[in-house]
Protein backbone atom coordinates (compact mmCIF):
# COMPACT_ATOMS: atom_id res chain seq x y z
CA UNK A 1 0.00 0.00 0.00
CA UNK A 2 1.37 3.43 -1.06
CA UNK A 3 1.81 6.27 1.05
CA UNK A 4 0.12 8.08 -1.32
CA UNK A 5 -3.58 5.17 -0.67
CA UNK A 6 -2.97 6.11 2.83
CA UNK A 7 -3.09 9.61 2.75
CA UNK A 8 -6.00 9.82 0.75
CA UNK A 9 -7.86 7.11 2.87
CA UNK A 10 -6.47 8.31 6.28
CA UNK A 11 -8.28 12.33 5.30
CA UNK A 12 -10.97 10.44 4.01
CA UNK A 13 -11.69 8.99 7.21
CA UNK A 14 -10.79 12.49 8.77
CA UNK A 15 -13.48 14.19 6.28
CA UNK A 16 -16.31 11.27 7.08
CA UNK A 17 -15.46 11.68 11.51
CA UNK A 18 -15.33 15.31 11.75
CA UNK A 19 -18.09 16.02 9.18
CA UNK A 20 -20.50 13.44 10.61
CA UNK A 21 -19.96 15.20 14.14
CA UNK A 22 -20.75 18.60 12.39
CA UNK A 23 -24.03 16.63 11.18
CA UNK A 24 -24.78 15.29 14.07
CA UNK A 25 -24.09 18.03 16.79
CA UNK A 26 -26.95 20.20 14.96
CA UNK A 27 -29.26 17.44 15.44
CA UNK A 28 -32.10 18.11 18.22
CA UNK A 29 -32.04 14.81 19.89
CA UNK A 30 -33.88 13.72 23.39
CA UNK A 31 -32.28 13.97 26.56
CA UNK A 32 -31.58 11.17 29.46
CA UNK B 1 -13.04 26.27 39.67
CA UNK B 2 -15.66 28.47 39.59
CA UNK B 3 -18.86 26.85 40.47
CA UNK B 4 -20.99 28.76 37.90
CA UNK B 5 -22.00 26.69 34.92
CA UNK B 6 -22.05 26.83 31.43
CA UNK B 7 -24.64 29.09 30.01
CA UNK B 8 -27.25 27.79 28.04
CA UNK B 9 -29.62 31.19 27.81
CA UNK B 10 -30.11 32.55 24.61
CA UNK B 11 -26.86 34.13 23.86
CA UNK B 12 -25.22 30.81 24.47
CA UNK B 13 -27.23 29.06 22.17
CA UNK B 14 -26.29 30.77 19.29
CA UNK B 15 -22.57 29.47 18.45
CA UNK B 16 -20.94 32.73 17.23
CA UNK B 17 -20.56 32.65 13.66
CA UNK B 18 -16.93 33.72 14.62
CA UNK B 19 -15.94 30.58 15.66
CA UNK B 20 -17.26 28.88 12.89
CA UNK B 21 -15.93 31.18 10.10
CA UNK B 22 -12.48 30.59 12.13
CA UNK B 23 -13.01 26.98 11.70
CA UNK B 24 -13.67 26.83 9.05
CA UNK B 25 -10.98 29.02 7.27
CA UNK B 26 -8.27 27.67 9.16
CA UNK B 27 -9.36 23.72 8.18
CA UNK B 28 -9.23 24.88 4.54
CA UNK B 29 -5.94 26.83 5.09
CA UNK B 30 -4.39 23.51 7.39
CA UNK B 31 -5.54 21.10 4.36
CA UNK B 32 -3.92 23.61 1.98
CA UNK B 33 -0.41 24.18 3.95
CA UNK B 34 -0.52 20.29 4.68
CA UNK B 35 -1.10 18.67 1.56
CA UNK B 36 0.06 21.13 -1.29
CA UNK B 37 3.01 23.55 0.22
CA UNK B 38 4.47 21.25 2.98
CA UNK B 39 7.15 18.62 1.24
CA UNK B 40 6.80 15.38 1.82
CA UNK B 41 9.13 13.52 4.50
CA UNK B 42 12.51 12.82 3.36
CA UNK B 43 12.30 9.81 4.86
CA UNK B 44 8.99 8.84 4.99
CA UNK B 45 7.18 10.27 1.37
CA UNK B 46 3.98 11.85 1.54
CA UNK B 47 2.94 9.58 4.21
CA UNK B 48 3.99 11.54 6.69
CA UNK B 49 0.87 14.12 6.01
CA UNK B 50 -0.97 11.42 8.19
CA UNK B 51 0.71 13.54 11.33
CA UNK B 52 -1.53 16.77 10.16
CA UNK B 53 -4.72 14.68 10.73
CA UNK B 54 -3.27 11.98 13.72
CA UNK B 55 -2.01 14.36 16.29
CA UNK B 56 -4.10 17.09 15.81
CA UNK B 57 -7.02 14.30 16.28
CA UNK B 58 -4.60 13.14 19.70
CA UNK B 59 -4.55 16.10 20.83
CA UNK B 60 -8.32 17.31 20.31
CA UNK B 61 -8.74 14.16 22.24
CA UNK B 62 -6.89 15.35 25.05
CA UNK B 63 -8.56 18.53 25.32
CA UNK B 64 -11.88 16.61 25.35
CA UNK B 65 -11.14 14.51 28.18
CA UNK B 66 -10.20 17.24 30.39
CA UNK B 67 -13.51 19.21 29.38
CA UNK B 68 -14.82 16.10 30.98
CA UNK B 69 -13.22 16.14 33.63
CA UNK B 70 -13.77 19.76 34.35
CA UNK B 71 -17.32 19.03 33.59
CA UNK B 72 -17.43 16.22 35.99
CA UNK B 73 -15.89 17.91 38.84
CA UNK B 74 -18.17 20.57 38.10
CA UNK B 75 -21.34 18.49 38.62
CA UNK B 76 -20.29 16.96 41.43
CA UNK B 77 -19.53 20.18 43.34
CA UNK B 78 -23.43 21.48 42.07
CA UNK B 79 -25.47 18.89 41.05
CA UNK B 80 -26.10 21.35 37.83
CA UNK B 81 -26.73 19.15 34.81
CA UNK B 82 -25.38 21.87 32.40
CA UNK B 83 -22.29 20.97 33.60
CA UNK B 84 -23.05 17.26 32.63
CA UNK B 85 -23.93 17.90 29.57
CA UNK B 86 -20.49 19.88 28.43
CA UNK B 87 -18.86 16.68 29.73
CA UNK B 88 -20.96 14.53 27.52
CA UNK B 89 -20.71 16.35 24.57
CA UNK B 90 -16.78 16.63 24.97
CA UNK B 91 -16.51 12.82 25.61
CA UNK B 92 -18.98 11.85 22.49
CA UNK B 93 -16.26 13.96 20.34
CA UNK B 94 -13.24 12.49 22.37
CA UNK B 95 -14.31 8.84 21.87
CA UNK B 96 -14.48 9.65 17.88
CA UNK B 97 -11.41 11.52 17.45
CA UNK B 98 -9.70 8.89 19.70
CA UNK B 99 -10.78 6.13 17.49
CA UNK B 100 -9.38 8.26 14.21
CA UNK B 101 -5.76 8.64 16.27
CA UNK B 102 -5.74 4.93 16.17
CA UNK B 103 -7.12 4.35 12.09
CA UNK B 104 -4.82 6.95 10.76
CA UNK B 105 -1.85 5.76 12.93
CA UNK B 106 -2.91 2.19 11.52
CA UNK B 107 -2.44 3.20 8.04
CA UNK B 108 0.57 5.43 8.75
CA UNK B 109 1.97 2.39 10.71
CA UNK B 110 1.36 0.03 7.76
CA UNK B 111 3.11 1.70 5.43
CA UNK B 112 6.13 2.59 7.93
CA UNK B 113 6.50 0.42 10.53
CA UNK B 114 4.82 -2.52 8.21
CA UNK B 115 1.99 -3.85 10.13
CA UNK B 116 -1.04 -1.91 11.51
CA UNK B 117 -0.85 -2.78 15.20
CA UNK B 118 2.01 -3.62 17.18
CA UNK B 119 1.79 -4.46 21.12
CA UNK B 120 3.18 -0.48 21.51
CA UNK B 121 3.09 0.59 25.17
CA UNK B 122 1.24 3.91 23.12
CA UNK B 123 -0.99 2.27 21.59
CA UNK B 124 -1.76 -0.17 24.39
CA UNK B 125 -2.48 2.85 25.89
CA UNK B 126 -4.72 4.42 23.48
CA UNK B 127 -7.18 1.87 23.04
CA UNK B 128 -7.53 1.55 26.86
CA UNK B 129 -8.28 5.37 26.74
CA UNK B 130 -10.58 4.72 24.27
CA UNK B 131 -12.47 1.61 25.85
CA UNK B 132 -12.41 3.77 29.31
CA UNK B 133 -14.26 6.66 27.46
CA UNK B 134 -16.56 4.38 25.53
CA UNK B 135 -17.12 3.09 28.81
CA UNK B 136 -17.92 6.60 30.29
CA UNK B 137 -20.74 6.67 27.18
CA UNK B 138 -22.23 3.35 28.34
CA UNK B 139 -22.34 4.52 32.03
CA UNK B 140 -25.11 7.01 31.14
CA UNK B 141 -27.65 5.05 29.85
CA UNK B 142 -27.99 3.02 32.93
CA UNK B 143 -30.47 4.06 34.24
CA UNK B 144 -33.51 6.73 33.36
CA UNK B 145 -32.70 9.34 36.44
CA UNK B 146 -30.52 11.97 34.75
CA UNK B 147 -29.24 12.78 38.07
CA UNK B 148 -27.69 9.43 38.39
CA UNK B 149 -26.99 8.71 35.39
CA UNK B 150 -24.31 12.01 35.60
CA UNK B 151 -22.97 11.32 39.72
CA UNK B 152 -22.28 7.71 37.94
CA UNK B 153 -20.34 9.56 34.68
CA UNK B 154 -18.88 11.95 37.05
CA UNK B 155 -16.77 9.16 38.96
CA UNK B 156 -15.95 7.56 35.60
CA UNK B 157 -14.94 11.13 33.70
CA UNK B 158 -12.55 11.94 37.12
CA UNK B 159 -10.85 8.88 37.39
CA UNK B 160 -10.61 8.30 33.71
CA UNK B 161 -8.80 11.10 33.22
CA UNK B 162 -5.66 9.39 34.50
CA UNK B 163 -5.63 7.72 31.20
CA UNK B 164 -4.52 10.81 29.66
CA UNK B 165 -0.92 11.77 30.96
CA UNK B 166 -0.47 8.02 30.87
CA UNK B 167 -0.80 7.33 27.29
CA UNK B 168 0.72 10.89 26.99
CA UNK B 169 4.24 10.20 28.75
CA UNK B 170 4.17 6.40 27.65
CA UNK B 171 6.63 7.49 25.17
CA UNK B 172 9.14 8.94 27.39
CA UNK B 173 8.08 6.68 30.36
CA UNK B 174 8.22 3.21 28.39
CA UNK B 175 11.15 1.79 25.42
CA UNK B 176 8.55 2.16 22.33
CA UNK B 177 8.31 1.87 18.74
CA UNK B 178 5.83 4.59 18.36
CA UNK B 179 8.67 7.67 18.45
CA UNK B 180 8.91 10.22 21.76
CA UNK B 181 7.23 14.11 21.14
CA UNK B 182 7.56 15.84 18.32
CA UNK B 183 6.52 19.61 18.95
CA UNK B 184 6.02 19.22 23.11
CA UNK B 185 10.05 17.21 23.59
CA UNK B 186 10.94 17.96 26.91
CA UNK B 187 14.15 20.32 26.87
CA UNK B 188 14.46 20.23 23.65
CA UNK B 189 14.11 22.59 20.03
CA UNK B 190 11.25 20.84 17.98
CA UNK B 191 13.30 19.03 15.24
CA UNK B 192 10.81 19.65 12.76
CA UNK B 193 11.34 21.52 9.67
CA UNK B 194 9.49 25.22 10.22
CA UNK B 195 7.09 24.42 7.09
CA UNK B 196 5.92 21.34 8.34
CA UNK B 197 5.44 23.07 12.16
CA UNK B 198 3.42 25.04 10.57
CA UNK B 199 0.94 22.92 8.60
CA UNK B 200 1.04 20.77 11.98
CA UNK B 201 0.17 23.60 14.06
CA UNK B 202 -2.66 24.73 12.15
CA UNK B 203 -4.53 21.69 11.80
CA UNK B 204 -4.19 21.51 15.53
CA UNK B 205 -5.93 24.90 15.85
CA UNK B 206 -8.25 24.15 12.77
CA UNK B 207 -9.64 20.43 14.99
CA UNK B 208 -9.41 22.92 18.14
CA UNK B 209 -11.64 25.21 16.74
CA UNK B 210 -14.06 22.65 14.83
CA UNK B 211 -14.04 20.67 18.29
CA UNK B 212 -15.63 24.33 19.90
CA UNK B 213 -18.02 24.49 17.17
CA UNK B 214 -19.18 20.62 17.72
CA UNK B 215 -19.31 20.52 21.22
CA UNK B 216 -21.35 23.76 21.39
CA UNK B 217 -23.62 22.89 18.84
CA UNK B 218 -24.02 19.71 21.38
CA UNK B 219 -24.33 21.39 24.27
CA UNK B 220 -27.36 23.67 22.92
CA UNK B 221 -29.12 20.36 21.36
CA UNK B 222 -29.04 18.16 25.07
CA UNK B 223 -30.11 21.75 26.70
CA UNK B 224 -33.00 22.23 24.00
CA UNK B 225 -33.77 18.37 25.16
CA UNK B 226 -33.89 18.44 28.38
CA UNK B 227 -36.42 21.63 28.89
CA UNK B 228 -38.69 19.40 26.68
CA UNK B 229 -38.25 16.84 28.80
CA UNK B 230 -38.83 18.93 32.24
CA UNK B 231 -42.09 20.93 30.00
CA UNK B 232 -43.39 17.73 29.48
CA UNK B 233 -42.75 16.42 32.77
CA UNK B 234 -44.34 19.52 34.69
CA UNK B 235 -47.34 20.26 31.76
CA UNK B 236 -51.04 18.43 33.56
CA UNK B 237 -52.72 15.39 32.17
CA UNK B 238 -54.54 16.10 28.87
CA UNK B 239 -57.96 14.24 30.50
CA UNK B 240 -59.20 13.65 34.15
CA UNK B 241 -60.19 10.02 32.81
CA UNK B 242 -56.47 9.53 32.71
CA UNK B 243 -55.50 6.49 35.67
CA UNK B 244 -52.04 8.10 36.07
CA UNK B 245 -50.81 11.38 36.53
CA UNK B 246 -47.47 12.62 36.21
CA UNK B 247 -45.59 14.70 38.80
CA UNK B 248 -42.30 15.90 39.05
CA UNK B 249 -40.27 17.23 41.46
CA UNK B 250 -39.49 21.15 40.99
CA UNK B 251 -35.81 21.55 38.77
CA UNK B 252 -35.66 17.48 38.56
CA UNK B 253 -36.28 15.99 35.01
CA UNK B 254 -37.38 12.81 36.31
CA UNK B 255 -40.86 11.88 36.49
CA UNK B 256 -43.00 10.04 39.20
CA UNK B 257 -46.30 8.16 38.21
CA UNK B 258 -48.70 8.06 41.29
CA UNK B 259 -52.04 6.89 41.50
Amino acid sequence: MSGTVVVVIGYLVAGLVWGGYLWWSGREVGDR
Amino acid sequence: MDSTPPSTGHRARVVPRLLVWAAALTTALALTVGLVVAPPDAAQGTSQRLMYVHVPSAWVAYLCFLTVLVGSLGYVRGRDLRWDRVARAAAELGVGLTALAIVTGALWGRVTWGVWWTWDARLVTTTVLLVVYVGYLGVRGLGEDPHTNARRAAVVGVLGFVNVPLVHFSVVWWRTLHQPPTILAPGTDPPIAPIMAAALGLAMLASTLLAGVVISRRVVRLARAAERTTAAASSPPATESAAFHVVAAPGRTDREAVP
